[in-house]
């Protein structure tokens, strides 16, 4: 009984994090396995915020991860990455501009962004500026930027 | 009741109870349970070894092997401490599992982890007793 209903509770769960709807700045909850894999040296990122071109290069990489062996085996690279694969963005400004598929590359992430990350902090962590990013919610209210810091 | 629906019941509740417990008993290991199998392994890959030391686990921990980080470059010099990732900044739970009491509970993770890390360090896998040598650091570290 209460197995079935933790099972029903997941489900759920999983099921609103494919339809949640992107226009909210919240990408959240994400499962539990993405943010175990993918969370533990940066916060869990929004599938929603690359494409699929560049979530493949991510996941194909992940054995020289920018300088870091971020691998993981073989079954949990699949489920990771068909869980970025149905939530990717299709849109032009979404996509990898360079051979890393460096999210902060995209045009998207530089003209939200700027180029360079405020000084001493790193594009990286988003926590640094969005407070919650941990639990995907990227929303306006949550945001704290640096003192006279402006996109460059 | 009757001696029969007793067993029933209890045979009932414990079987719900073994079923709810699975997901825990699958990750019940202790750090001393990988001490275990890290000395059968440093004994089967070189029979005279004696035996783990805390002093060369924290000369290892604290030693860049050559390249550019350390153990201690994310976990810093304390493992009792909060860590802080070189690249990112995000925060790093303590290593010891003095600090951290789910630290060395789960095989799947310490193999992860260790493999990563290794590489990151000192670019090849770490032998058996250079991971029971630093585990014994971590146990031996209290504050």
């Amino acid at each position: 009984m209460k197995i079935s209903t933790q099972l029903f509770v997941a489900t759920l769960l999983v099921g609103l994090s494919v339809t949640a709807a992107a226009g909210d700045h919240n990408y959240g909850p994400y499962p539990s396995y993405y943010t175990e894999e993918c969370g533990s040296c940066h916060v869990p990122y929004p599938p929603q915020r690359m494409t699929q071109a560049g979530w493949e290069t991510q996941i194909n990489g992940l054995k020289n991860h920018y300088g870091t062996d971020a691998s993981v085996d073989v079954p949990a690279s699949r489920t990771i990455l068909s869980y970025l694969v149905n939530n990717a963005g299709w849109k032009d400004k979404l996509a990898p501009t360079d051979p890393t598929a460096r999210m902060t590359k995209t045009a998207w992430f530089v003209k939200e962004h700027g180029a360079s990350a405020p000084k001493g902090k790193s594009f990286s962590e988003c926590t640094q500026c969005h407070t919650k990013a941990a639990v995907g919610d990227y929303s306006e209210q949550t945001l704290k930027v640096p003192a006279g810091w402006r996109l460059r | 009741m009757h001696p029969h629906n007793i067993i029933k019941a209890v045979l009932g509740s414990s079987v719900a109870l073994l079923i709810a417990a699975a997901p825990l008993l699958a990750h019940a290991e202790t750090p001393q349970n990988f001490l275990d199998s890290f000395a059968q392994e440093a004994k089967a890959q070189n029979p005279a070894f004696k035996g783990f030391s805390a002093k060369t686990g924290e000369a290892f921990y604290k030693n860049k092997h050559g390249g550019d980080w350390s153990c201690s470059s994310c976990h810093t010099d304390n493992p009792m401490a909060e860590g802080k990732h070189a690249v990112t900044g995000k925060v790093i739970q303590p290593l010891s599992p003095n600090a951290n009491p789910v630290r060395f509970t789960d095989s799947a993770k310490v193999n992860k982890w260790f493999k990563r890390n290794c590489n990151d360090v000192l670019k090849r896998e770490c032998t058996p007793e250079e991971k029971g040598n630093l585990l014994t650091y971590l146990l031996s570290v209290k504050s």
